[in-house]
């Protein structure tokens, strides 16, 4: 998109993988998946990352930077562990899916 | 007060916090496309945030439910193989028009409230605000349980980057899921 002109700026709860990747700009918070946003109905903290998003694309004047936010997951819903899919997903679901990904993470090529 | 930050030395965002230890190992050995002998692409503002077309792009796996899902059947047949197309959310779209094909995170937070998601609502408040200056026509979502990443890098995005540019959008906001 950046290449095309499009100016990009980057939410991330994993910034071990963006920054290997190398993302234009982004911004990263501790909040787990499928909330990265914050918890369903806390439009405050909604607008609060969007505000530091806004931000970063006026302040950050080079490639590769990742600003990390101070907002932490209460403890009381980090024990709720309710971001963990009641399913296991399709590749933990066989041991055949299990040594499908051992061996991808080993010698998978991800361009394929 | 303008401010340019400075990259943080040790991060202080924990990427695995959420992840059980079998995956975050993985993840940490997991082979990345290597981008390391490229420059990370750049395009400079050319007008104030306040002045740009914003829309949003997320990889949580959303989509209207007129629209198709994502295809989670053949993920189920195939468990490496993620499905790369992507989907449209019009703005403005109701809560009960939103569903959620992702198997790789609890969807049920999402279908309750697609912002924590998606948070077309705060886009709407920066746009009341003052603090952009439009909000697209429509958003853009994909799946992001993506191992083999071919197609979607050779295929989707550039698709995705076109129709950005055919909404006139000027800012993208990108949300992981």
């Amino acid at each position: 998109m950046e290449a095309r002109g499009l100016v990009t700026v980057t939410l991330t709860n994993m910034p071990f993988i963006t920054e290997k990747i190398g993302a234009p700009r982004a911004v990263a918070v501790e909040f787990p998946f499928g909330m990265i946003w914050g918890r369903p109905g806390d439009l405050e903290m909604h607008k609060t990352l969007m505000l530091q998003m806004l931000e970063a694309v006026e302040t950050i004047q080079k490639p590769g930077i990742i600003v990390e936010l101070p907002y932490t997951w209460p403890e009381e819903d980090f024990r709720k562990r309710d971001w963990f899919p009641k399913a296991p997903t399709p590749w933990m679901s066989s041991q055949e899916g299990i040594n499908e990904m051992l061996e991808f993470v080993q010698h998978g090529n991800p361009m394929e | 007060v303008k401010k340019e930050y400075e990259e943080v030395p040790a991060m202080a965002v924990n990427s695995f916090k959420f992840m059980p230890r079998t995956l975050a190992e993985s993840m940490k050995v997991w082979p990345y496309v290597d981008t390391s002998g490229e420059e990370i692409p750049w395009t400079s503002p050319d007008r104030p945030v306040k002045e740009c077309k914003v829309a949003l792009v997320s990889s949580g796996g959303l989509y209207h439910k007129d629209d198709r899902p994502f295809d989670l059947d053949r993920e189920r047949e195939e468990s490496l193989w993620g499905d790369p197309s992507f989907r449209e959310i019009p703005r403005g779209i109701s809560r009960e028009d939103i569903r959620v094909a992702h198997l790789h995170y609890e969807n049920c937070h999402a279908l309750e409230d697609y912002n924590c998601m998606l948070p077309l609502a705060a886009l709407e408040d920066m746009l009341a605000e003052g603090r952009i200056g439009g909000i697209s026509d429509y958003h853009l979502t994909f799946m992001g349980y993506q191992p083999r990443l071919g197609t979607f890098i050779r295929e989707t995005a550039p698709r995705m980057a076109e129709r950005l540019q055919e909404l006139e959008v000027d800012l993208v906001l990108l949300s992981s899921g």
